[in-house]
């Protein structure tokens, strides 16, 4: 049916109602622009951090790929081309040959040698930004990593020369190439490509490697890695396995089971129960939701109820209810139209600013990864939204007040002028008595504002609470659960666990036991040896291998079969030093490092997960024997079983084969390697920091592939993290502290304003202006006092619950803020209906008692 | 394609079934409303079918509210005509009992003449003439005003004819007229003799008025399927054709006639009498030959 | 025609003993074009019973018809849209809208129902009530009293509404601008054929209408005529 059209008269009322109520919606602009601000804030910040933990697991997982194909043979490859170039799904896919191992002791990193297309070079993120790819002879493309590494200054054209090995037969060759492209390395990675040509690498594998023989353990020299995009991030997994199926590679590739979508999607997009910052999302934008609703909620019904006389008149001359609630509703729309642009930009910028800090995980110790932030317009339509919906919300009940109003008591209310409601009783009781009168008269309001400051005071105690709650042992247990600084060396090179090994030389060794502010120095070395196994050994072994050997990686299901044949298991021979034999932790009953210096004894590491409870490898004083690579062997006799702190261990996992603790010089006597793995160090207390300034000058100056790991380091990152905690949540208190501030000025100075008749009426009765001041702050403290209340026994309730802290504990974190805020909500409870009363007082009291 | 062309048709469907519905709720609306707006004031307008923000409703409102304006518009004229009648009835019985007393003392003077018989008589003329003119006036506001009561019964014409002639046959005599009347006897017609007689009476009086002496004047009735037809031909001067239409109009006097006495309401009362009982009247004329009143009663 | 017809209306405030009968069944038709006038105390009824004429209250029992609509049938909406379109109210306290200017308050009913007013039945209207062109564009705050009630008036006719209900129009005014507004009620009402209802306490007031109904404690004392009769005075 064909409506009348009454859109325009509609419209100019809602403005003439906005014109006349200017000053109070200007409080509901500002409202509207914080809460989309806030919005615009969260949603920002919350796809940064997905980004930004999308982009560090991208380089994580070394693809940038939706999903990888690798190893697969040169029939393989051409199968998976033909299929991946017919799919639909797929808008993009690049391939890559692997060519070549670079080894050379100058790179504190792994160099690779593909031959890869652009779509290839993309996914290592090693795309040159200088230069081109390769396209013949001998040409190369590398990241200035490499070159600073080799010495080669950033230009084209300049030669490098670096040694190779093609295959697994570890033969090197010298190799020359020029330099056709660069771009910006990352001093973090320590993987590294190194472009080249088609023409190369159909050279160097035809000439040097036999390929066929897939059994190799070398069978990925030659092979293809296929880095594939598809057209819907969403279905990652679901397009691989019919890649797979499309292709017949269900089961190829390195790790046999075809085409492996990205983890860091899988990761990114599994908004599973795991996900708690989902949640945390979730929870901000209803406390955002709450607390701009709880404003404008207030605003509106003010606004209405004023000017409720208004309405009713608009109802008696013929504008319906619905008509009116649409008045009231452009009114809102009207608001958000000038509120929600002007948060949006200012909620992105704070959104950009504050990126970094929510982006930062605790675990982010390096500085390496980047924020990656967005300005997708999805974030600020979905903000947009959200604050139309608050809005609306808001105004639900205004709406309905103005549905629902009568036309009759529109009238009686235009014809008989507010006349002062009757007191009860307690007239000259108290100004408590008489403020609790008022209180409960304007209990609606009142519980608004309430709920306003208390959702300010929460989040406020929370953040204290829950700071307090973290703990920088815990945190730096992680990484350094031994001492104060560790040092151990990160190279690569064809055989990486060799210099892994031999990272602390003796010079350095001296550097470090001569430093003064550290209380103790101690030194991890490790070897490689064996032992025969014994029957009792065996079937540990048997048995652990035949439950779990299916889910091990090839190389340890081959160690395994090397061990059981020649009945001999791998041993990390590893010797320590005194200080970290005080570092351990006994299993059973503890020995002195004399006892352990004295000749013949060993102590066994347990950290061998499968074994079962109360199995040990050997009794306390069984002997058993290590043999060493160059056939010398030594029997010791089981002193006891210990666990060492982690970091100071082999980083890798060590399945098959047993861990032997012998004294430092016992280990340097038997294999004649005096290169310590790691290094730990004890400052004297408080002499932190110059023990640091120590190891710049003395170590790291000299040799930067030394890596320090320092209680310095992890103090500042801790401490970055927790600042930003606070200040995050500093200012969303701060934020929801204003809002909950200027709810309770805006219900302060309208009752005040409302009962100007009756104040004046009081004032004629004989009450002074200090009687009446004082009456009114006793209003404004009831609804602070109540607010305090309501979010001490919320944070209290909920911290209680979810971090298990006894009342006390939360008394003592909740003290600092506490008291802080204690002085402002006075202030404002004080303040606020006094400077509303003087502004009234201005008026004669005559004036005031006959309007 | 073929969807596009189905949601083509549907939407044209759509389209049409809705024009068809609007036009046939407009249609209802104005047949509602011609109906309304003839009935008489005494009937509540019907109500509305609808009352909401729709365009339709407002088109229905608004019809409403002008057929109210013009019925209104309508009965106000009506209303005046009522009030002028209602007073000419006053004045007609105010001055009933003042002429009645006039024409007594005038008599009475008359009796009791002291020389001056030719102005007496004169003020006892005019006194008759306003009397007969304020009673005619009284008999038609009671008339009109539907507060005098003719009842039409089925009666004989014959009786009626010879009620007219007991009185107007002697007055022709006195003007040495010559009275013809004939009538079949058994000829019946719905009338109301008091009234019809009055009517005749009227014609026949006129008659007599306009025709010279030694004239004559013929009565006759005659029978129609639906009616019976009385004539009352005289050989009076007649009424020229432009004068015909205007005779029985209230208070019409020819110019040629304005020296004679008489006020002009003889005809206009007969009409009405004879239109009260669903008859009519009309009139053949031939100057300086005579003329036929003819007045038609049912049967 | 009978425009407006009440019957056995009843309101009662409260219940039992303490029950008030503002309205005590009252029966009335107005007819079409009259000017009637409902006199009686404060707190005779009077109000209430206007405000049930109008559709503005809802009574207890009993019912009204404006123009051949019982409202009693209709929803809040549907009453409002149907008093926007045939209901003219002056209010004692004139009950402009404030922020709206004195010509968006005349064709605010108009305009609420999509229309655009006929200009120039608005200037005849406005040069009759004596409006002022130039008051035309200020706001209603700014007037006198008899200003703002001429305006009132003006709302009230614009939208040729089949009854105009007064209530106290002069009550807020001095017995001079009173009689100008009353003056104007009644030659509008003359000229542009309104039907009136007008609620006073003021018998001098009421003898400018053409019937007069006294009304104490809910009841119609004198006055009351049988509906059609009015005009057969004889």
């Amino acid at each position: 049916m064909v409506k009348v059209e009454n859109r325009p008269v509609l419209d100019s009322l809602a403005l003439r109602f906005l014109k006349v109520n200017f000053r109070r919606y200007i409080l509901a602009i500002i409202s509207i622009v914080l809460t989309t601000l806030l919005f615009t804030t969260l949603f920002t910040g919350a796809l940064s951090m997905f980004l930004t933990k999308l982009e560090a697991d991208k380089k994580a997982y070394l693809t940038t790929s939706h999903a990888t194909i690798q190893q697969l043979s040169q029939e393989e490859a051409d199968r998976a081309k033909n299929v991946l170039s017919s799919c639909d799904f797929v808008t993009r896919f690049g391939a890559d040959q692997l060519v070549g191992i670079a080894s050379d002791s100058r790179f504190p990193f792994l160099l690779e040698f593909h031959y890869a297309d652009t779509a290839a070079a993309e996914n290592r993120l090693a795309f040159p930004t200088e230069g081109r790819l390769p396209e013949a002879g001998n040409e190369i493309a590398v990241s200035t990593q490499v070159l600073d590494a080799l010495g080669i200054s950033h230009t084209l054209g300049n030669e490098l020369t670096v040694m190779v090995q093609h295959g697994a037969d570890s033969t090197l060759t010298e190799e020359m190439f020029s330099l056709c492209g660069f771009w910006e390395g990352d001093a973090s990675d320590v993987f590294q490509w190194g472009w080249v040509s088609g023409e190369y690498a159909l050279d160097t594998l035809s000439a040097k490697h036999d390929f066929g023989d897939q059994s190799k353990e070398d069978a990925s020299f030659g092979s293809w890695t296929f880095s594939i995009w598809y057209d819907n991030v969403f279905k990652i997994r679901e397009y691989s396995q019919m890649l797979g199926s499309l292709t017949g590679l269900e089961t190829s590739g390195r790790t046999g089971d075809g085409f492996r979508p990205n983890p860091a999607y899988l990761i990114a997009f599994d908004f599973g129960e795991g996900s708690i910052s989902l949640l945390s999302v979730v929870l901000l934008a209803l406390l955002i939701l709450l607390a701009g609703y709880l404003i404008i909620y207030n605003i509106f019904n003010i606004s209405v109820k004023n000017d409720i006389r208004t309405y009713g008149l608009l109802k008696n001359v013929g504008t319906t209810g619905k008509q009116l609630k649409s008045v009231v509703r452009r009114q809102a729309l009207a608001l958000c139209a000038i509120g929600i642009p002007i948060g949006l930009p200012y909620g992105y910028a704070v959104g950009l600013a504050l990126a970094p800090a929510v982006s930062t995980t605790l675990e982010d110790t390096d500085a390496s990864f980047t924020v990656v932030t967005s300005a997708h317009p999805l974030i600020f339509v979905t903000a947009a939204l959200f604050a139309l919906f608050t809005v609306y919300l808001s105004s639900l009940q205004a709406c309905r007040i103005v549905r629902k109003l009568s036309p009759v008591e529109a009238l009686r209310m235009a014809d008989a002028d507010d006349c002062p409601r009757v007191f009860g009783h307690c007239l000259f009781a108290s100004a408590w008595g008489m403020a609790v009168q008022n209180i409960i008269r304007n209990r609606r309001q009142g519980i608004v504002v309430v709920l306003s400051v208390m959702l300010s005071l929460a989040t406020l105690y929370y953040v204290s609470i829950a700071t307090g709650n973290m703990d920088f042992q815990e945190f730096a247990g992680i990484y350094l659960d031994a001492g104060d600084f560790q040092l151990d060396k990160l190279t690569f090179s064809a055989d990486t666990d060799y210099d892994y090994r031999r990272a602390i030389s003796p010079d350095m060794q001296d550097a470090l036991n001569s430093c003064l502010y550290s209380q103790s120095t101690g030194y991890v070395y490790l070897a490689e040896a064996s032992m025969p196994m014994n029957d009792h050994i065996r079937t540990i072994f048997e048995n652990i291998t035949a439950e779990h050997l299916s889910k091990w990686s090839g190389g340890a299901k081959q160690t395994w079969e090397t061990a059981r044949a020649s009945n001999l298991l791998p041993v990390h021979y590893l010797g320590i030093t005194r200080a970290v034999f005080d570092k351990l932790t006994w299993l059973d009953e503890a020995c002195s490092w004399e006892e352990f210096c004295s000749g013949g004894h060993a102590l066994v590491r347990r950290p061998n997960r499968y074994l079962k409870e109360g199995e040990t490898y050997f009794q306390n004083g069984e002997s058993f024997e290590v043999q060493f690579d160059d056939g010398a062997s030594r029997t010791y006799t089981m002193l006891g079983e210990v666990s060492m702190p982690y970091s100071l261990g082999y980083p890798y996992a060590y399945l098959t084969g047993i861990e032997v603790l012998v004294p430092a010089k016992e280990y340097i006597r038997c294999t004649g390697d005096s290169f310590a793995m790691k290094a730990l160090i004890d400052a004297i207390p408080g002499q932190e920091e110059r023990v640091g300034k120590y190891l710049d000058d003395t170590i790291l100056s000299k040799d930067s592939t030394i890596k320090v790991t320092s209680v310095l380091k992890l103090k500042e990152t801790y401490d970055n993290y927790v600042n930003r905690y606070y200040m995050i949540g500093g200012l969303l208190s701060l934020v929801l502290a204003f809002i909950g501030i200027m709810n309770f000025f805006n219900t302060t100075a309208t009752t005040v304003l409302s009962r100007k008749k009756e104040l004046a009426l009081l004032e004629a009765t004989g009450m002074t202006g200090r009687q009446l001041r004082w009456m009114l702050t006793a209003e404004g403290c009831m609804y602070l006092g109540c607010a305090l209340a309501g979010a001490l026994a919320l944070t209290f309730g909920y911290c209680g619950y979810t971090f298990h802290l006894s009342v006390s504990v939360l008394a003592g974190r909740i003290m600092l803020p506490g008291l802080a805020t204690l002085p402002i909500l006075l202030l404002t409870a004080w303040g606020i209906p006094c400077r509303q009363f003087q502004k009234m007082r201005q008026e004669s009291l005559a004036d005031r008692l006959r309007e | 394609m073929i969807c596009f062309l189905l949601t083509g048709l549907f939407w044209y469907f759509f389209f049409r079934r809705r024009e068809k519905k609007l036009l046939d709720r407009l249609q209802e609306l104005i047949d509602t409303a011609a109906a309304g707006g003839q009935v008489s004031d005494d009937i509540a307008p019907l109500p509305r079918t609808e009352i909401s923000e729709s365009r339709f409703s407002l088109l229905e409102n608004s019809l409403k509210r002008y057929l109210a304006e013009s019925t209104l518009s309508a009965t106000i004229p009506a209303k005046q005509k009522e009030t002028i009648q209602s007073l000419i009835s006053d004045i007609a019985h105010q001055t009933l009992t003042p002429i009645s007393n006039l024409k007594l003392y005038s008599e009475l003077l008359m009796e009791h003449s002291g020389g001056q018989e030719e102005e007496i008589f004169t003020i006892h003329e005019q006194a008759e003439k306003l009397d007969f003119l304020i009673r005619s006036l009284v008999m038609l506001s009671r008339m009109e005003n539907g507060i005098l009561n003719i009842h039409a019964q089925s009666g004989y014409v014959k009786e009626l004819l010879d009620t007219v002639s007991r009185e107007y046959a002697p007055l022709a005599a006195a003007k040495h007229i010559s009275w013809f009347c004939t009538c079949d006897p058994s000829l019946l017609a719905l009338f109301d003799l008091k009234w019809t007689a009055e009517a005749l009476g009227n014609i026949a009086d006129n008659a007599i008025k306009y025709t010279q002496e030694g004239g004559r004047i013929t009565i006759t009735a005659e029978k129609y399927t639906f009616f019976v037809r009385i004539d009352i031909a005289d050989s009076g001067m007649g009424i020229p054709e432009e004068e015909q239409s205007r005779i029985f109009a209230r208070f019409y006097r020819s110019p040629a006639v304005s020296d004679r006495p008489g006020v002009g309401i003889g005809l206009y009362l007969a009409r009405q009498i004879v239109q009260a009982q669903k008859g009519y009247i009309k009139v053949r004329s031939v100057p300086d030959e005579g003329s036929v009143f003819s007045v038609f009663l049912h049967v | 025609m009978t425009i407006l017809e009440t019957r056995e209306l009843k309101k009662i405030y409260g219940k039992g003993d303490t029950a008030v009968h503002a309205l005590d069944g009252i029966s009335l038709t107005v007819e079409k074009g009259e000017f009637v006038a409902v006199v009686g105390t404060s707190g005779s009824g009077k109000s209430t019973l206007l405000h049930m004429m109008g559709g503005l209250d809802v009574p207890s029992s009993g019912n009204v018809t404006v123009d051949g609509q019982p409202l009693e049938k209709m929803t809040a909406d549907e009453l409002t849209i149907f008093r926007r379109r045939n209901i003219g109210f002056v209010f004692q306290a004139y009950n402009l809208v404030p922020m709206l200017t004195v010509r968006e308050n005349i064709i605010l009913p108009i305009r609420l129902d999509g229309r655009k007013p006929q200009q120039d039945y608005l200037k005849e209207i406005v040069h009759v009530l004596g409006i002022d062109d130039h008051l035309l564009d200020r706001l209603p705050g700014t007037l006198s009293g008899g200003q703002q009630q001429r305006v009132a008036i003006a709302r009230a006719i614009l939208t040729k509404p089949a009854v105009l209900l007064a209530d106290e129009p002069t009550g807020n005014l001095d017995s001079r601008t009173s009689q100008d507004v009353l003056g104007l009620l009644k030659e509008t009402q003359k000229q542009f054929h309104q039907t009136v209802v007008m609620i006073t306490h003021n018998e001098e007031i009421a003898q400018l209408s053409d019937r007069i109904l006294h009304l104490e404690d809910g009841r119609i004392i004198s006055g009351q005529t049988a509906g059609g009769e009015h005009y057969g005075k004889g």
